[in-house]
């Protein structure tokens, strides 16, 4: 029975660590914190300055599309400074068919500072988008826009490579771990 | 309050793929630590001041990657050198003198703990290839090679924009610095002979020079070096310039005054030893030796 527990507690921290692995790996793909390829930049939009960043780079069809979007507005003073009530959606369509288009509700970006906005969606096809961004609060209401190319679907198939990478590991972990034979002298 | 300092208080990010190793790694020195202090509290291996160095360290490693640090970092490049600072200069300095190689081994299960000790002993590939990558030359050269290069415009402006990029920079930052601490620190294994203090004084001494010199170049740059800061709204009362100024100099000073706090270390140990080496002989006159069963060294 002990010599039992013994094998279900060595074979339960790779299966842990593998698992967990695996969940990071998910965790590190849905999660943006900062940072994006700048595709706006202090435009004005109506009463507002706009910034918005895409990630990831490129955006490729089928998979993961970010965007994250500052709203700010100038003070009587002319210092930057952020909007935190307002409502921010975000429009995807291919180029020259409008009625394609994909809208997403801007949420405040977790885990930052006030007049940060971000959405994720996935993209259907390659080719050009217009992505245009609409933003409306207390002050008024504002849009600016721009065309993202969107790559073709990745053809990399990463399980292979995870697969790959994990032979490797074997290999080295086996043959790391032999003794060499001393030369004879 | 200064939108820096109310940004500061943000809550934080929780990241699974920095949380779960955190606590992976924070569990197995737990469990290692109790198991050798059950073992002995004389030993030297599992101490509290140790233990309270690796959490520590831990700690300033979820600090630099889940606070808003890690957010204010795509906004200032202040922030960003601050977290790059504590990646490199707190968290894996201290994780080292957490002593956590063996400690970790006590902590891992038998198959694995005789895998590592298969790995390391003898004339493994394992062993052969730390000892090579872990010569004090190497060690200060592949660190000051990774610091300064992802201190260059192209890498650094790719980070910002590409985020598995930056996930990049901040890995090779940790594991070079580690690479760095490990000479100097003395940290298990040891596959060298430990470096006399004085040579550890000169390791660390002889990265003041291009730190100081990147610093200072960045600092008194005309021009945004990082044109990807040029791209972000100023929130916090400075232009990118001034913002580069100021992370040019944290760069510069925090880094030189590290070194030199490590000198001081280094220096004092030095002398503490040289005085306990002198009042030894007297001591050994006047009482007689004691032998503690079960004591183990392994990083002193």
């Amino acid at each position: 029975m002990r010599q039992y527990w013994i094998d279900v507690r060595s074979r339960a921290v790779p299966v842990a660590l593998l698992a967990l692995a695996m969940l990071a790996i998910t965790a590190g793909v849905s999660s943006a914190h900062g940072g994006g390829t700048p595709q706006l930049s202090d435009v004005e939009a109506g009463p507002f300055r706009l910034f918005v960043w895409t990630s990831p780079e490129p955006w490729r069809a089928g998979g993961e599309a970010h965007v994250t979007v500052a709203v700010t507005s100038l003070d009587a003073a002319g210092q930057t400074i952020p909007v935190d009530d307002a409502s921010v959606a975000i429009e995807l369509a291919p180029a020259g068919t409008p009625e394609r288009a994909i809208v997403l509700a801007a949420t405040p970006l977790a885990g930052a500072g006030v007049g940060f906005y971000e959405g994720d969606t996935s993209l259907s096809q390659a080719g050009e988008w217009d992505v245009s961004v609409k933003v409306s609060a207390a002050a008024g209401t504002g849009d600016a826009g721009f065309v993202y190319q969107v790559m073709p679907g990745s053809q990399i198939n990463w399980l292979l490579w995870l697969g790959g990478a994990l032979a490797v590991l074997a290999v080295v972990g086996y043959f790391g771990t032999r003794r060499i034979k001393p030369s004879p002298a | 309050m200064h939108p820096l300092l109310k940004a500061l208080f943000s809550p934080w990010e929780l990241r699974w793929e920095i949380l779960i190793p955190l606590l992976i790694l924070g569990s197995i020195y737990a469990i290692g630590w109790v198991r050798l202090r059950r073992q002995s509290r004389r030993q030297k291996v599992a101490t509290r001041w140790r233990m309270v160095a690796y959490y520590t360290g831990l700690a300033s490693l979820a600090l630099a990657l889940m606070s808003p640090i890690d957010w204010l970092g795509s906004q200032l490049l202040i922030m960003h050198m601050v977290q790059h600072k504590i990646l490199v200069m707190v968290s894996a300095p201290l994780i080292w003198l957490g002593n956590p190689f063996p400690v970790a081994m006590w902590g891992i299960p038998r198959p694995a703990r005789n895998g590592v000790t298969l790995a390391l002993a003898g004339d493994s590939l394992v062993r052969r290839g730390l000892t090579l990558i872990s010569q004090p030359a190497i060690c200060w050269l592949v660190f000051t090679f990774i610091y300064l290069g992802w201190h260059d415009a192209g890498p650094y402006d790719l980070a910002l924009r590409v985020e598995w990029v930056h996930n990049l920079e901040h890995i090779t930052f940790f594991l070079g610095a580690m690479l760095f601490w490990w000479p100097v620190v003395n940290g298990a294994p040891r596959l060298h002979k430990s470096m006399p203090y004085w040579g550890r004084i000169l390791y660390v001494l002889a990265f003041v020079p291009p730190n100081a010199i990147a610093g200072f170049a960045i600092a008194n740059s005309p021009d945004v070096i990082y044109t990807y800061y040029n791209t972000v709204p100023r929130l916090f009362g400075m232009t990118a310039l001034e913002d580069q100024m100021i992370g040019g100099a944290i760069m510069w000073v925090w880094s030189s005054e590290m070194m030199i706090d490590v000198v001081v270390i280094m220096l004092g140990v030095m002398f503490y030893r040289e005085k306990k080496h002198k009042a030894r002989p007297a001591v050994a006159a006047h009482t007689h030796p004691v032998h503690h069963a079960g004591h183990v060294e392994v990083a002193g």
